[in-house]
């Protein structure tokens, strides 16, 4: 049974957490991105975990997703996972104004967390689709992705617009963030600067 | 008696033609000396009464509008018997008539008396001066007659009553003294027959026209008696009538007369109209008897007409009809040559030829009439022409054997060189190119239905022909495509550089390494198995295509050089039954009952017996060595040769290709192959042992099944749209094969907790399967096994760090739950709250991170390696564990109120060391 594990090398595994309040459609979206598939019922997502192999800019990855709840009883609980999270997508509903304004505080906690400055993010509105009931506006949104310095797309888990996009842009940002802290051995390095000039391998 | 008296009155011209007698009496004067005459017959009179025999005679003379009764008095000469007239009275001269019977007494003038019986009568004549009734009857104008015989007498008076009651109005009648009219009886009694029969002639007619009924009679009687003393009016109207009665009467009788007279004109007329009409029909028959004989005449010349015309036509067609035998049996003499040179060098010459056999064709099948067919003329040059064609079908397919002999030389010639590297197989084109300038000839000779004997058989040249062409292309065939397969299998053996054994694996050992290759292939981030894969794949389409295209051109050819075109009635049969059949074939279109069928369905007809002949076998005998080779070299490939070959069925099918025939059959071999394989993929399950003293992680056959999931998700999706429901029927079985056996391996798990591995292995078959696009049932059932036994799981172990006191508090729960009061728990012995408090003296901080951790590493522990779900049991176990916390911090206040118990550790204190285990384990981890 063992047979598996001989030490050979393995496809890196990017670690991936799916942070926003209840119902803005992380789980959705992570269903769409893993099985191009699209539930319409609703039920609360407590955790759960997603693996698959992708071929990222030709490489072969594993991307780990830890698709995570909206609301979480005790607040300290996600401290836990979002230290073990390599990227985050912070997901909010373009129909509900409070989700996006509660982002801040996503963010401040992964920071919090991670004690880093800056960690592997996207902003990402769903449910693009639904562009009659709009609350956050485009710009709005980006502005805030701009004071963060962090990218924003606007996805639909309905219709698969941008989700590919958002997992892909993610797994590079945390590849980058991984080969710099690879030549770095110090830890904490403070490189925003570069954060906005990609190479892509 | 009438009559002849009549007669000589007549002829004496005393009466007048129109003047009956009435009435006949004979009489002698009874009293001479006191006649008196009235002075225009005075002369007479007197010297009448000296005369004995005298007549009277009533007779009446009817003028214009008036008839006036006359009573004639005769004198019979006794020797001539000639009647004299003596005088003429008028009825309305006589002023009365009396009736005198037996009782008057005559004085004779000798003045002797005479009392005899005597019948007479007494007529008094009117004066001239005066007319009074009362006066005294002057003695001059009384006469009185006697006559033998009464009824004579009474006779004559009713004549006279009857006459004067006509005719005469009242005041100039005479009165009737002592007489009573009687009619008929009295008379007809009295009368003897021959009397009445004269009577009846003018008598009778005139009662019957003057004959009133009884009644009408008694009323005008009545009437009458009334009148005659009621008022002189009434007797003029009375004379009014009579009078016009009397002149309608004779205008009657006078219109009666004179219309006789007419009549007889009338009828004298229509008699000559009759014999007119007579004479006239005689003479339209005459000519009708002359127009039918005309008639006839004609129709007869007719009739010689149309049998003129007839003979005439019958000659010209007569005549049509051998120019056309003529020439329709005729065959040219340089056509004859044509054919006997069979030159076939090139396309001039070759249409020169079919030009000529086409003709001869035609002279032989030269619709004639079948009377003409027995001609031994038509019988001569059949036989002639029959021998020729015979002897020409024999050198021609001599010449076309020839022909595709070369062709087929010419081939091998040019593929020569690289006859063992074949990168495909060798185009027929050339071949078809040559022989298709002969493709006219062909039909030909299939037309001409020649045929010679063989071995006692009966052979058609055509089928000789078909059947060289047959077995010279099925060699070549066999040489190339042979050739193509060994080359495919010489390089699946050279791609399959893992093993060079394969051969003597059994088929179990063959799958495990395929599915491990497959696994592990992908996790080495080592390309070769999917390069392998794709190389094997390759070389099997290509074989299939490279078959396919040769199959088709193939075909083409065929179509066009073996062309039958007599079949097509049999073609619009067969289409219509199967085009009821279509829509069942379509869903089922890789069965071969349903495709033979449709097979058969060609459009133009095609002759699918000689390719049949030619590729019976051959194709499927490689096809299958090849895919043996691929199978050997890879299992999992069997996925793909099933639905390669499914897709390319119904391609087949569609395009209406032989290909469609050989194709079903290799179907069939890769459904087999994949049964086998999925079999021996549930067998494996099934027969899966772990060692239950070793730590069980994914199931082997779990991450088996998802390489297989996903190389048929990949093989699907081309065909996903019409034949998923296969894949889905695959998976159903293997699926729940894997249920039961992760239930059959989680329960006799000792070193991994069964919980660990239930809700492991459904969360990665549940992952599996959610890649797939049916099964959503079993899906579903994978997911909630999965959250079942992870909760499970986490309830197990979640209270491990606070042994005792979550033991002691399950108890507490539990009393509580059977209705203790929450202050009466701390009096309970064991639940006391220095126990309690013992027991939380255990559990300081320190102690609790202690255990909390061991927890964390536990879980590590159990859960495969890098386990995505360690996360998420682990957010459980914190969430759980704290909430358990909470309830026990509950549970002290409710029931150990005042005892001053807390915790040895503060919630902040939970939460700082789970911070600091997962601080520490992400350094472990960290990037």
């Amino acid at each position: 049974m063992a047979s598996s594990q001989n030490g050979k090398k393995q496809a890196p595994i990017y670690k991936v957490i799916m942070v926003g309040s209840g119902g803005v459609g992380k789980s959705a979206l992570t269903l769409q991105y893993m099985y191009d598939e699209f539930v319409e019922d609703y039920e609360p997502t407590k955790a759960d975990s997603y693996r698959k192999k992708v071929l990222l800019d030709g490489e072969e990855v594993q991307i780990d997703i830890l698709d995570t709840a909206g609301q979480e009883d005790y607040a300290a609980i996600r401290d836990n996972y979002f230290r073990s999270g390599e990227g985050f997508l912070l997901v909010f509903s373009i129909t509900e104004q409070e989700s996006f304004d509660v982002l801040d505080e996503f963010r401040e906690q992964i920071l919090r967390v991670k004690n880093a400055e800056d960690v592997p993010l996207i902003l990402i509105g769903n449910k693009s689709d639904l562009q009659q009931n709009r609350q956050v506006r485009e710009d709005v949104a980006t502005d805030k992705a701009n004071k963060w310095l962090k990218p924003y797309i606007e996805t639909s888990a309905k219709t698969r617009d941008n989700v590919d996009k958002a997992f892909f842009d993610l797994m590079r940002e945390i590849r980058n963030r991984k080969l710099a802290e690879n030549s770095k051995p110090h830890t904490k390095q403070k490189d925003k600067k570069k954060k906005k000039k990609c190479t892509i391998l | 008696m009438f009559k002849s008296v009549q007669q000589k009155l007549k002829d004496a011209s005393i009466l007048e033609v129109n003047e009956p007698i009435l009435s006949f009496i004979q009489v002698i004067d009874f009293n001479k000396q006191q006649q008196q005459f009235k002075k225009l017959a005075k002369e007479e009179l007197s010297a009448l009464v000296s005369n004995k025999g005298y007549c009277f005679l009533a007779s009446i003379k009817t003028a214009d509008n008036d008839s006036t009764p006359i009573i004639y008095l005769l004198r019979l000469n006794e020797k001539t018997n000639d009647f004299k007239l003596k005088a003429t009275y008028y009825l309305d001269e006589i002023k009365s008539i009396t009736k005198i019977d037996n009782k008057i007494k005559q004085n004779l003038s000798n003045g002797s008396t005479v009392d005899s019986e005597v019948f007479a009568f007494e007529l008094v004549f009117r004066s001239d001066s005066c007319d009074s009734l009362d006066d005294p009857v002057d003695q001059k104008l009384k006469f009185v007659w006697q006559c033998n015989k009464i009824e004579d007498r009474n006779d004559f008076l009713d004549t006279l009553w009857k006459l004067s009651e006509q005719f005469l109005k009242v005041s100039s009648r005479p009165k009737f003294v002592n007489y009573k009219f009687e009619p008929k009886k009295v008379t007809g009694q009295t009368r003897n027959d021959k009397d009445k029969e004269d009577d009846n002639s003018i008598l009778d007619d005139m009662k019957q026209q003057y004959e009133i009924s009884k009644s009408d009679e008694d009323s005008l009687l009545k009437l009458m008696s009334e009148c005659d003393f009621a008022s002189s009016s009434a007797e003029k109207f009375i004379e009014k009538l009579q009078d016009e009665l009397l002149k309608l009467d004779t205008s009657n009788i006078e219109s009666i007369m004179n219309s006789e007279e007419k009549t007889l004109k009338l009828i004298d007329m229509l008699d000559g109209a009759v014999d007119e009409v007579e004479k006239i029909d005689v003479r339209l028959k005459e000519y009708e008897d002359k127009i039918s004989a005309v008639g006839d005449a004609v129709r007869l010349v007719g009739e010689r007409d149309n049998v003129i015309q007839l003979q005439q036509n019958n000659q010209y067609a007569l005549l049509e009809l051998l120019e056309s035998f003529v020439t329709n049996l005729d065959f040219p003499q340089e056509y004859r040559k044509a054919l006997i040179a069979c030159d076939l060098s090139n396309g001039r010459s070759i249409k020169k030829v079919s030009l000529a056999a086409k003709k001869l064709l035609e002279v032989l099948e030269a619709g004639l009439p079948p009377g003409l067919k027995k001609m031994k003329a038509h019988g001569d040059q059949i036989i002639v022409l029959e021998k020729f064609k015979l002897s020409f079908c024999s050198n021609l397919c001599q010449h076309l054997k020839n022909a595709i002999g070369h062709a087929t030389n010419k081939h091998l010639e040019s593929y020569k060189i690289d006859d063992n590297s074949l990168k495909n197989i060798p185009c027929h084109k050339s071949i078809h190119d040559d022989l298709l300038c002969l493709k006219d000839l062909v039909p030909w000779v299939h037309r001409s239905n020649c045929s010679f004997s063989e071995n006692n058989r009966k052979i058609t040249f055509y089928d000789d022909l078909k059947n060289y062409y047959i077995d010279t292309t099925k060699q070549l065939y066999l040489r190339e495509i042979n050739a193509f397969g060994y080359c495919a299998k010489t390089r699946i053996v050279s791609s399959d550089r893992a093993k060079s054994n394969v051969s003597m694996e059994n088929i179990r050992g063959s799958m495990i390494r395929s599915m491990d290759k497959s696994h592990h292939g992908e996790i080495l981030g080592n390309k070769t198995d999917q390069e392998n894969k794709k190389t094997l794949k390759m070389i099997f389409m290509k074989l299939l295509n490279q078959l396919t295209s040769a199959v088709a051109n193939e075909q083409v050819f065929c179509q066009e050089f073996f062309v039958v075109p007599s079949a097509s009635k049999q073609v619009k049969l067969e289409d219509s039954t199967s085009s009821s059949i279509k829509p069942m074939s379509r869903t089922n279109s890789n069965l071969s009952v349903a495709s033979n069928a449709s097979a058969n369905k060609q459009e133009p007809k095609v002759d699918f017996s000689i390719l049949r002949e030619i590729f019976s076998g051959l194709i499927e005998d490689q096809v299958k060595q090849v895919m043996d080779g691929i199978v050997r070299a890879d299992y999992l490939l069997v996925l793909f040769l099933y639905s390669d070959l499914l897709a390319r069925v119904i391609i087949c099918h569609t395009n209406k290709e032989y290909m469609h025939q050989p194709m079903v059959g290799l179907l069939r071999f890769a459904k087999e192959k994949c049964e086998e394989f999925v079999k021996n993929f549930k067998d494996f399950i099934n027969e899966t042992k772990v060692n239950k003293k070793e730590k069980i992680g994914i199931l082997k056959f779990v991450k088996y099944f998802e390489e297989f999931v996903k190389e048929a998700e990949i093989c699907w999706e081309p065909i996903k749209k019409d034949s998923y429901e296969k894949l889905s029927n695959i998976y159903d079985g293997i699926v729940r094969e894997i249920f039961r056996a992760i239930e059959e391996i989680a329960t006799g798990s000792l070193k991994t907790p069964s919980e660990v591995v239930f809700f492991q292995n459904y969360h990665h078959m549940n992952h599996i399967m959610r890649s797939m696009s049916g099964l959503k049932e079993l899906t579903k059932k994978a997911r909630e096994e999965y959250l079942h036994w992870q909760k499970e799981y986490v309830k197990k172990y979640f209270g491990r760090p606070l042994e005792k006191i979550h033991e002691f508090f399950e108890k507490v729960q539990a009393k509580i739950d059977r209705g203790l009061k929450h202050q009466d728990i701390s009096y309970q012995l064991d639940l006391s709250a220095n126990s309690l408090r013992e027991i939380i003296r255990e559990y300081p901080a320190k102690e609790v991170k202690k255990g909390l951790s061991d927890l964390y590493n536990k879980v590590e522990k159990h859960l495969v390696e890098n386990s995505n779900l360690l996360d998420v049991v682990w957010r459980e176990m914190s969430h759980e564990f704290i909430n358990q916390y909470k309830n026990y911090e509950h549970l002290i206040k409710m029931c150990y109120e005042g005892q001053s118990i807390k915790f040895e550790f503060t919630e902040a204190d939970i939460y700082r060391i789970f911070n600091e285990i997962s601080i520490e384990k992400s350094k472990d981890h960290k990037f």
